[in-house]
């Protein structure tokens, strides 16, 4: 008995991994085992966590789901690795986990929203948040969740929101930038991180846009004491002093307010947010697509789908309707993926739509390089949709279409791509300014590559102009 | 001299442009405000890199607080604040001829 007790737990050790991007807070680690996700509480957070837990409010929120769910199990699941644990909890696995600089506006927006709704009710219970990650919201579709139980501790009276200047930068200002400047936040929020800091934005606001309340506190002002260091030294003056419970919660109301009213100021209509209705697919072309994607669906049966240039979320629909549990619906176009997240909101879709460059997807990055995971190291699809998409990256971007083509079936183990031959008008509009240096992109170069890799379970010609969609399971 | 920046002080007065209602409390704030900002933009120089990173938000969230807050802003720039009135009142710097810490 206690040889087979022993062997049990030597193996549940080995198999657990510290997540490496839960390093920050000593309060708890997040670790991954037998494919789930455990989160410990050290002595240093065992306080504040069993005031939060026995004040209902995580009970409450889960009920909700607007944060993950969680039990507490026992500590030998870890082994070792909970030394230091007073507690560990277990946590669903997320299907995908995304990041701030992944997210189209309305995600972010939701976040912020999300974020500050929980905080508020944190506080009308005594409780509070130690800090204002983007990182620590995730989606299940659209809906966002947060998923960091120990940011939450006991309220202390008089204290101040310590999380603002987070907050600032990794949900309202990226979010300002959008909405004042017409900027997308998604580059800038990728190469640091942290967000955008209000030193930096007040540079860039233009005067006109600094005329309001808000934008001069939160912007203006932060910054500028920021910048400017304490005149008297004596910051216990600061340090000390009571902000009232009431200014507390009207400060975050506020922000709510203002975080609802924004929008994007370049609302002029993108390129492929309206590529559904202006597009010269014929209906029955697009029958003939929607029919093909439905019956590999039915047939397929991917729990998770990844929709490759989702455009506005429509074959993704087709894909949901017909058995699939998720899509994560990539595009590049912001226009396309908030129409798409409009489209997820209102037919109540688990589809979340993400931004990606496909010749240039988000890397591994952060401390030590793994704090935050590369798309391929996410790739966790059970089918990939890829339509209308290899052209864009074989002639849009000089992608050898090898490469896309073993790029796509590396992502997902089966799926249904498109091929759009060069006599297509569309195709035709990306050469018509450049000369045509694609001597492999054909269609009999594209059945080599894909064979090479993947059996051709079923090829459909949807349009006059030779557009077909090849349907694959990958070898081995 | 050089720390005035007109343009700055500019951009504080246009709080009373905006068209919000005018009753008392909101003067008052706005005026706490203005003249706390004011001295920050215009005292504006590199940060100690030892700070918080949250000062900018901590000083804000005095502000916010209400009267008592403004008043500890005001005391912990009151140097500045002397400062500032008495040099603009004189025409001199009095920064260089008195760096006692504190008040």
């Amino acid at each position: 008995m206690a040889r087979t007790f022993e062997r049990k737990i030597t193996r549940r050790v080995s198999d657990v991994r510290a997540d490496p991007g839960s390093f920050r807070d000593p309060r708890g680690r997040i670790y991954h085992a037998d494919e789930k996700v455990y989160r410990t509480v050290t002595e240093i957070g065992a306080e504040d966590f069993e005031f939060v837990r026995d004040s209902g409010l995580i009970e409450r929120l889960q009920g909700d789901a607007r944060i993950i769910a969680s039990k507490t199990v026992e500590k030998d699941v870890l082994g070792d690795r909970a030394a230091d644990a007073r507690y560990v909890l277990e946590h669903p696995r997320l299907p995908f986990i995304s990041y701030p600089y992944e997210w189209p506006f309305p995600a972010l927006k939701a976040a912020a929203l999300h974020h500050l709704d929980i905080h508020l009710a944190a506080l009308a219970e005594g409780v509070t948040l130690s800090d204002a990650s983007a990182y620590n919201i995730q989606f299940l579709g659209v809906q966002p969740v947060f998923i960091d139980l120990l940011s939450f501790r006991k309220y202390r009276e008089g204290e101040m929101w310590s999380g603002h200047r987070q907050f600032c930068e990794q949900f309202l200002n990226p979010l300002l930038l959008r909405a004042k400047l017409g900027i997308t936040h998604n580059a800038w929020y990728r190469g640091t991180q942290e967000g955008i800091s209000a030193g930096d934005l007040r540079h860039i606001l233009p005067w006109s846009k600094k005329l309001s309340r808000n934008v001069l506190l939160h912007v203006v002002a932060q910054a500028a004491f920021q910048k400017s260091a304490l005149p008297s030294g004596d910051s216990t003056l600061a340090t000390e002093f009571r902000f009232p419970l009431q200014k507390y919660q009207r400060m975050l109301a506020k922000m709510r307010r203002w975080i609802e009213s924004l929008e994007p100021a370049d609302t002029g209509k993108t390129v492929w947010q309206e590529y559904a209705v202006t597009h010269n697919y014929s209906n029955a072309e697009f029958t003939a697509k929607k029919d093909f994607v439905a019956r590999f669906c039915a047939a397929a049966k991917p729990k998770i789908i990844w929709d490759l240039g989702c455009n506005t979320g429509e074959f993704s629909q087709v894909a949901l309707e017909n058995g699939s549990e998720l899509s994560c619906a990539f595009d590049y176009d912001h226009g396309a993926l908030e129409a798409a997240f409009a489209r997820a909101a209102d037919e109540r879709l688990m589809l979340q739509p993400l931004l990606l460059d496909a010749a240039n997807p988000s890397p591994n990055q952060g401390w030590n390089e793994h704090e935050r995971k590369g798309l391929k190291e996410r790739a966790n699809a059970d089918a990939v949709l890829a339509l209308a998409f290899v052209h864009h990256l074989a002639i849009g971007r000089n992608i050898p279409l090898a490469d896309v083509v073993e790029w796509l079936v590396g992502l997902a183990p089966q799926g249904v791509i498109e091929f759009v031959p060069k006599a297509d008008p569309k195709v035709q509009e990306l050469l018509a300014l450049r000369e045509d240096i694609f001597p492999q992109y054909s269609e009999e170069k594209f059945r080599r590559y894909l064979s090479s890799r993947a059996s051709i379970i079923e090829v459909t010609t949807v349009t006059e102009s030779g557009r077909k969609l090849f349907w694959f399971c990958r070898n081995g | 001299m050089g720390y005035a920046n007109t343009l700055r002080g500019k951009e504080d007065s246009s709080m009373h442009r905006n068209g919000r209602p005018k009753v008392w409390k909101f003067a008052a704030k706005s005026a706490l405000l203005c003249a706390v900002l004011a001295l920050a933009l215009d005292f504006s120089r590199p940060a100690f890199a030892y700070l918080d990173p949250g000062t900018g938000s901590i000083m804000l969230q005095l502000l916010l607080g209400g009267v008592a807050g403004g008043l500890v802003v005001a005391k912990l720039y009151w140097h500045r604040l002397k400062e500032f009135f008495v040099r603009d009142a004189s025409g001199e710097d009095l920064r260089a001829k008195d760096n006692t810490p504190g008040e």
